[in-house]
């Protein structure tokens, strides 16, 4: 069996796509019209807001008021939980199903997208008043926004990496519009040889992994500040080590992963995965790191 | 002496029911789950904000707030546009993000999401003490 040279990981990261059924919710069906679905494939490294443009064009005609398919604030929700649209689809996936990799997968996500009672519980996006007197904003508008949106955090993750956001903030005006364009078309090749000026030619020379661990159950985020190589400046800072440091209670020392453990992209990680290995091959394209928290399950007890 | 900024919780989803299922199966996991809150509701304490005005942004006086760290860096914006609000001129840019008229920044680089929380960005980008973040009434940084 041949080795899996480092970009073919890359790329089959990169091409990680969850099965998910989209259907509206019945408060915002037009009267009299029977439930449709959408059902499509999603990239885990891409984000909501740039595929619902397509879910829009689809309900169309079975949205109660058809001025909400063209503007409008709508979002996502999983068993009655709103979606956070500012995550990554993947990390979404992973936190709200809780699914062990172990385990048979889930034939498809069943998410449902609403208009009506927008949730406090998420980031807001708010309408303004515009010239013309209408107060929603298009798709353009929309997507416009998640575009500073993504940008800054982005520029969050490069200075917890270089100290500073030079490398973001002096892209030419080319190279911008192909990063951008490079997550809307979802292009590996593109978006990769443009991140990679992000990144210091030796990656000992990361000042801090942009890192994020989602304890979900807590409505926590614990974004540590870690660097790549240990106190001695020798032994690189493994993932079991900031797992250790920041949770205790779930990642004991001497019992790493009876409790709970550590997924992203719907892979259980190894406790001596490199932060610097895990962050070359496994961040998210908003620059960041995003580690679910995943409880293990008994296995059932079957009665002879 | 540091004024204190006092917002209230922002509201947090419920867990989903796949969610729940794990931990009605696993007592252990509940009570190890109940440590850690514990744990992180000893270890909230105040973080020292500096608000730095950008541009034509007006000034606030004192600079310096404190906050618990248990709040998002949407309070911080929260609170910029109550204190400021109404100094604002009329027809500048929205920050769709809040509803309000400041945009923040760290480091004047880069806008922490609204749900970012505050002991995370203190840790991560905090300067002797103190989390330094620029505000303007306009798009600052692009």
């Amino acid at each position: 069996m041949g080795a899996t040279s480092d970009e073919d990981i890359r790329e089959r990261i990169w091409n990680g796509k969850i099965n998910v059924k989209v259907s509206l919710a019945p408060i915002d069906l037009k009267v009299g019209a029977s439930q449709v679905s959408f059902y499509t494939r999603l990239p885990r490294n891409s984000f909501l807001p740039i595929y619902l443009p397509q879910m829009l064009d689809y309900f169309a005609s079975s949205i109660k008021d058809p001025e909400w398919a063209i503007q409008g604030n709508w979002w996502f929700s999983f068993q009655d939980v709103p979606i956070r649209w500012n995550l990554p689809i993947g990390v979404n996936f992973d936190i709200m199903t809780g699914l062990n990799p172990d385990e048979p997968a889930l034939e498809e996500w069943n998410i449902i997208l609403n208009y009506s009672n927008y949730p406090n519980t998420i980031v807001p996006i708010f309408n303004s008043k515009k010239s013309n007197g209408s107060n929603f904003h298009t798709h353009d508008d929309r997507i416009q926004f998640f575009h500073v949106y993504w940008i800054n955090q982005m520029k969050e993750s490069c200075y917890c990496i270089n100290g500073n956001c030079n490398s973001i903030m002096s892209l030419s005006k080319t190279d911008s519009n192909l990063f951008w364009g490079s997550l809307l078309s979802h292009s590996k090749d593109t978006f990769m040889s443009i991140k990679q000026k992000h990144l210091p030619l030796d990656p000992l020379n990361i000042r801090t992994i942009p890192i994020r661990i989602h304890i979900s159950i807590l409505n926590k985020v614990i974004q540590p500040n870690v660097t790549p190589t240990k106190d001695d400046r020798k032994d690189l800072t493994t993932l079991g080590d900031i797992l250790q440091e920041t949770i205790p209670e779930l990642f004991p020392s001497s019992l790493m992963y009876t409790i709970a453990f550590p997924i992203t992209h719907g892979i259980k990680l190894p406790v001596n995965l490199s932060l610097i290995d895990l962050y070359l091959y496994f961040a998210f394209s908003d620059g960041f790191v995003h580690i679910s928290v995943v409880f293990n399950q008994p296995k059932p007890l079957y009665i002879i | 002496m540091s004024d204190d900024i006092k917002e209230a919780s922002p509201p947090v989803n419920n867990p989903t029911l796949s969610e729940s299922a794990v931990l009605d199966k696993v007592p252990k996991t509940s009570s190890l789950l109940d440590e850690i809150r514990e744990r992180h509701a000893q270890e909230v304490c105040k973080i020292s904000i500096r608000f730095i005005p950008i541009g034509s942004a007006p000034e606030i006086t004192p600079k310096v707030f404190k906050i618990s760290s248990s709040n998002n860096f949407g309070a911080l914006l929260s609170f910029l546009d109550k204190r400021l609000g109404n100094n604002l001129i009329y027809g500048n840019q929205i920050n769709h993000l809040t509803g309000g008229r400041i945009f923040g920044y760290l480091h004047n680089s880069f806008a922490p999401s609204p749900d970012e929380n505050l002991d995370n960005l203190y840790k991560n980008f905090g300067i002797n003490g103190e989390l330094v973040v620029s505000y303007s009434d306009r798009i600052a940084f692009s």
